[in-house]
This record gives structure tokens, C-alpha cells and sequence, in this order.
């Protein structure tokens, strides 16, 4: 049984990555006004998946975890701004910040690390709370980190934000690192933690008569999604160039929602399907909305459609299919999964 | 020493507005184990209403923006909540979520984001004074519509067929079913009871701040959620009790803080909550509904 388990689980990893890696290279074919639709739809994935790592597994909503993606991007993108555009932005930043200045690799790496250990240390507190009073709680938590990013304007240079942070040239890094997401996913379902944690979800109180005690199996959940939730801000804002507060806030949330929603909430094919799913229908309503010619005939929706079809899609996805359109399942070359 | 009583002042108003909006989460919670995003949003249709009627005679504004805001609920309860009323507690949440991102959505699409002022019952604008303290009427309006609604909620839990079915309900919904307590009529009752109480909050809301826009129910749902998270996730009396503790932390704050850090206000609000939270994780009246059913 374990045996097939393993099998199934990397069979679905390969196809997973499989799927990530064709629309990867597709970006060296598709025009210029597509590159950066698949370029930030990746940053999403990554996202994500990094939300289902822990959503997924412990059955606890987050509404906060784009605090983390906003986390790794503002600390990546001080260290990684150059000197000149510090000194024109931000007069205010501390000697040792103002004159540093890291390779955009390096500063997205210690973009993660810096959302791990901020959650680390969050989750002390959380980890007490039950299911939903946590899911409220995380809401206080990315309306901190906003309040705290909007004011804070030595460091963020407030609501005016922060420019001239380096350009990636190609989609490998967000390729690379979504890949990492899928497998660090993966192998966090099939380790101990992981099915303690899937165990608890299903049910809380069996799981603690069997003497499973999850709150050390839900923080390891906690510090590597925020881990990989601050690399995608780090990578997301290096296809933007600029920062400011709202970038990655209540639309950002909403966004990631949706995706993991509707590819279905408890496995890592519907958060990877759902966030394709999701850039692909958010990118046709944008062109319906901006006025498009199909075949010699004009389409033109009014401007706020994208928004109005994606919360309808979530709401008929919840209504009809709860488990999304991945029915919760993983997909694998038809080998039966027991877990 | 008036400072400290006009900041006593100011957070028994602002406590009234949160208990009032923590209130009607917490009565929909209560039954259905739904914490309801849309809350923030009924507000908001609500407001609009007024704004769509502002010149209308005071009565009949009045009755329009208590009314909208029923009629939504019980509206978005039939198509949205009932289909989903079996599922597990993150699938209600995320779908009032999305309810609430729908209804935010069209209010963008067919009218506009740009906020319209509204001056609506600007005689309540105007204080007097007692004692070398300056009052709004507006603010004496809060706090008495307020008492009303809690001794009405009160008197209607507990001597109307209704009320005590609500509460058999919020006790132990299955039980209550098998008793003879019809589930439909139970859940309309509390969306139409919490619809009035975002009512009664939207038409404060609008009076104080003058103006209406799309995102505006959001602030208030963050602070209902957080009222009724400290007071107790489902517990009624928690939800009135964690309203004016917020409401007291946030009005202290913001006047007995360094001017330097006055931005950071909300963050500070928040923070105290959470420290809250660690000391009763279950909040400070805990209820039935949010204990786990074996």
C-alpha cells in the first residue's frame, strides 16, 4: 500500500511539473503582452501553493497570507534596490539598509526566510487558537502588516511605495521555484507531518483521542508555506519594478482564494489546475473588458466584469462543486491513491 | 479629568456602533456556525439606499436603509447559503467571502467606486453641552438605538416563539430539528434580525461620516469580526461586550499615544487583540456553538 501511495504521489508530481514546465516554455513563444500574464500567473502559483500548503493540509482558512508575500517582498526589494534609487526614495533608511545592495537571488531567498521566521514567531500565539477563531485572527494579521508597510515611511516609503527594483529577464527563476513549491508540497503531504496534520483536518477530535497533538505539525505547515508565500512576493514584485501597500493586499487575497477554490481546496493539483484556471479566465475577461476582436467581430464588456466573473465562478464552484474541479483528488497516471 | 471622560464618551459611541455590528454576526453564527463576510457589505447596499433617497422626508430614508439591508440577506441566505448550510464551517466561510466579493464586484460595475456624499439627518450633527462636555445628538442617538435594539433582542430571544426556537437552534441545531423547530424559518429569522441590525449601523455609519462607497462595510466587518472573536465566537452578550472593549482599546489609543505613531493605530488595536487571544484563545465569554460537537 505504501508502496503504491509513493508511486502515485510521484507520478502526480511529474505531471504536475510536467504541466508547469510546458507553460514555463511557452513563454519563450508567446508575444510580448502574454509574457507578463504567464510570468505573473506563475507568481501566483507559487502562491498558491503555498496556501494550500498549509490551508490545504490543516483545513484552517487563511485570510492572511499575503502578509508573508508582502513580507518577503518589501524585505527583498530594500536589499535589493540600488544605492541611487534609495537615496532618491527613501532618504530616511538606516546607514547599514541605504547602502547595501544584494544580487535579486540573494535578496529573494532572504526575502522567504524573513516571512518564515515573522511567522514562526506568529505562530507561538495562533497555534492556540481553534479553526475559525484563526481564520479571523489572520485577517488582523494582514491588516498589521498593511498598516505597518503604509506608515512605516522610512523603510517603505509609505503609501507612495517603493520603484527601480530589477527586472527578472525570464521566467526560470518563477519556473525553478514552482517546481521546488510542487515538490516541497508534495513530499510535506506524505511525511509524517503532513498526514498527522490531513488526519486532524478531517477530524479534529478523533485525531486527539488517537494522541495526535497537531500543533507542532500545523507550525512546520505555517513556516513553510509563509517560506514560499515570501519568495512569490520577492519574484512577484521583479516582474512589476515597483511596491506599494496595496500590491499585495485584499484583490491579492481574493485572488489566490479563488484560485485554490475552485482547483479544489485539499490537494495540489487543484491548487496548481485552479491558479491556471484562474490566470487563464481573469486574463480572458481582462481582454473582453479592455474590447477584443474575435473573427471581425468586436467584443467589449463594461469595465468591473473581470471581477464580477471571477466571484461568481467562486460562488457556482462552492454552490455546485465544493471540492472544486479537481473533485480534492490528485491526478496520476491512473494509479489508485489510498491517502 | 474631561479629557478622560469626553474619551469615555467617544468609546462608549464607537462601542455601541461595533457592538451593534459584532451583534449580527454573531446571531447568524450562532445558528449556522456561518461567520458571514457579507455583514460588511449589507452595510454598504444599505448605505446606498440612502444615498439613492437622501432627499426623501428623514422617515422614509430611514425605513429604506433599515429595510435594503433585510431584504439582502434574506436574499443572498435563499441562494447562497442555503445550498452550502451542510457543509464544513470553511466552506460557509469562504462562501460568505465570495458573497461578499460578488456584491462588492456589481456595486463596482453598475455604479462606481468614486464615494458620494451623503448629508443625511445633519440636525443630529449638531452637540450640546453638559458639564463642559461637547455631545453630538448623533452620538446620543447610537448609544440609545443601541439599548433599544439590545433590550428588544433580548425580549425578543426570550418570550417569542421565534427567539426561544433560535436559541434551541444556537444550543444544539440538530436536536432542536428533531424537536420540531423548523431550520428554514429559524435562519431566515436570524439573516432578517442581522439585516436589521447592519441597518441600524449603516444609517449610524452614513450620518457620521457622510459619504458612501464600495469598500466601505469592510472596515466595520474586520472590527465585527474581532469583536465577537474576543467576546467569544457565537456568544451574543461576548460579541456586545468584545464591541466595547474595541471600541475603548481603539478611542485610548488613538488619544493617549505619541503623535508619531498615530498611524499605526489599527496596528497597535489589533496586536492588543491577539495578546487578548493568547490569554483565552476561546474568548472571553465562550459559547456552545463554537465548542467542538462529538
Amino acid at each position: 500500500m505504501k508502496n503504491i501511495s509513493r508511486r502515485a504521489s510521484i507520478s502526480t508530481f511529474i505531471l504536475l511539473a510536467l504541466l508547469v514546465s510546458i507553460i514555463a516554455i511557452s513563454w519563450n513563444w508567446v508575444g510580448p503582452t502574454l509574457q507578463p500574464v504567464i510570468a505573473q500567473g506563475l507568481a501566483f502559483l507559487i502562491a498558491t501553493i503555498a496556501l494550500y500548503l498549509f490551508v490545504g493540509n490543516s483545513g484552517i482558512f487563511s485570510f492572511g497570507h499575503i502578509a508573508f508575500m508582502s513580507l518577503g517582498a518589501y524585505f527583498s526589494a530594500i536589499l535589493m534596490i540600488s544605492q541611487q534609487n534609495k537615496k532618491l526614495n527613501q532618504p530616511g533608511l538606516p546607514h547599514f539598509l541605504a547602502t547595501i545592495q544584494l544580487h535579486p537571488l540573494v535578496a529573494t531567498l532572504i526575502g522567504g526566510i524573513a516571512a518564515a521566521l515573522i511567522a514562526l514567531i506568529l505562530s507561538l500565539p495562533l497555534i492556540k487558537l481553534s479553526g475559525l477563531t484563526a481564520s479571523l485572527t489572520s485577517l488582523a494579521i494582514l491588516e498589521i502588516v498593511h498598516v505597518v508597510t503604509a506608515n512605516w515611511t522610512n523603510l517603505t516609503n509609505g503609501e507612495l511605495g517603493l520603484t527601480g527594483i530589477p527586472l527578472l529577464s525570464s521566467v526560470t527563476e518563477l519556473w525553478l521555484v514552482a517546481i521546488l513549491a510542487i515538490a516541497a508540497a508534495m513530499g510535506f503531504q506524505q511525511s509524517r507531518w503532513g498526514r498527522r496534520l490531513r488526519a486532524s483536518r478531517e477530524d479534529e477530535v478523533a485525531a486527539r483521542s488517537l494522541g495526535l497533538t497537531v500543533n507542532k505539525d500545523r507550525r512546520i505547515a505555517f513556516v513553510i508555506s509563509a517560506f514560499f508565500m515570501g519568495i512569490a512576493g520577492a519574484l512577484y514584485i521583479q516582474l512589476l519594478g515597483a511596491l506599494v501597500p496595496e500590491t499585495l493586499y485584499i484583490s491579492a487575497t481574493t485572488m489566490i482564494l479563488i484560485m485554490l477554490i475552485v482547483g479544489g481546496m485539499t490537494s495540489l493539483s487543484g491548487a496548481v489546475i485552479g491558479s491556471i484556471a484562474i490566470s487563464t479566465v481573469s486574463e480572458v475577461l481582462v481582454k473582453i473588458q479592455d474590447g477584443v476582436q474575435i473573427s471581425g467581430v468586436d467584443i467589449k464588456g463594461p469595465i468591473g466584469i473581470q471581477p464580477v466573473g471571477l466571484a461568481i465562478i467562486m460562488l457556482l464552484t462552492l454552490i455546485i462543486f465544493p471540492k472544486g474541479i479537481t473533485r480534492s483528488k490528485e491526478i496520476t497516471f491512473g494509479l489508485k491513491k489510498r491517502i | 479629568m474631561h479629557a478622560f471622560f469626553q474619551h469615555l464618551i467617544d468609546s462608549i459611541t464607537l462601542g455601541s456602533l461595533y457592538a451593534v455590528m459584532g451583534l449580527s454576526i454573531a446571531l447568524v453564527f450562532g445558528i449556522m456556525r456561518l461567520v458571514n463576510f457579507a455583514q460588511g457589505d449589507l452595510v454598504m447596499v444599505g448605505a446606498y439606499g440612502s444615498a439613492f433617497f437622501s432627499h426623501a422626508p428623514w422617515i422614509f430614508t430611514l425605513i429604506i436603509v433599515l429595510v435594503v439591508p433585510i431584504v439582502f440577506a434574506l436574499i443572498i441566505e435563499r441562494i447562497a447559503f442555503r445550498p452550502v448550510r451542510m457543509a464544513s464551517d470553511s466552506t460557509l466561510l469562504v462562501t460568505s467571502f465570495a458573497v461578499s466579493y460578488l456584491l462588492e464586484s456589481l456595486v463596482l460595475l453598475f455604479l462606481s467606486a468614486t464615494p458620494r456624499g451623503v448629508n443625511l439627518a445633519p440636525a443630529l450633527g449638531h452637540p450640546f453641552h453638559v458639564a463642559g462636555l461637547l455631545i453630538p445628538w448623533l452620538d446620543v442617538a447610537t448609544v440609545s438605538s443601541t439599548a433599544v435594539l439590545l433590550v428588544g433582542l433580548s425580549w425578543f430571544l426570550s418570550k417569542t416563539r421565534t427567539g426561544v426556537y433560535m436559541r434551541a437552534a444556537a444550543e444544539d441545531f440538530t436536536t432542536a430539528r428533531l424537536m420540531g423547530v423548523r431550520a428554514n424559518r429559524v435562519i431566515a429569522a436570524a439573516f432578517a434580525i442581522s439585516g436589521l441590525l447592519t441597518g441600524v449601523t449603516a444609517y449610524l455609519t452614513v450620518a457620521k461620516t457622510g459619504q458612501v462607497y464600495p469598500a466601505m462595510g469592510v472596515n466595520l466587518l474586520l472590527v465585527a469580526f474581532v469583536a465577537t472573536t474576543i467576546g467569544g465566537l457565537g456568544s451574543l452578550s461576548g460579541a456586545v461586550l468584545g464591541g466595547y472593549i474595541l471600541g475603548a482599546i481603539t478611542i485610548f489609543i488613538r488619544a493617549y499615544f505619541p503623535a508619531q505613531l498615530a498611524s499605526f493605530t489599527q496596528a497597535f488595536t489589533y496586536l492588543i487583540v491577539i495578546a487578548i487571544l493568547v490569554y483565552r484563545p476561546q474568548g472571553l465569554l465562550s459559547s456552545r456553538a463554537n465548542r467542538t460537537r462529538v
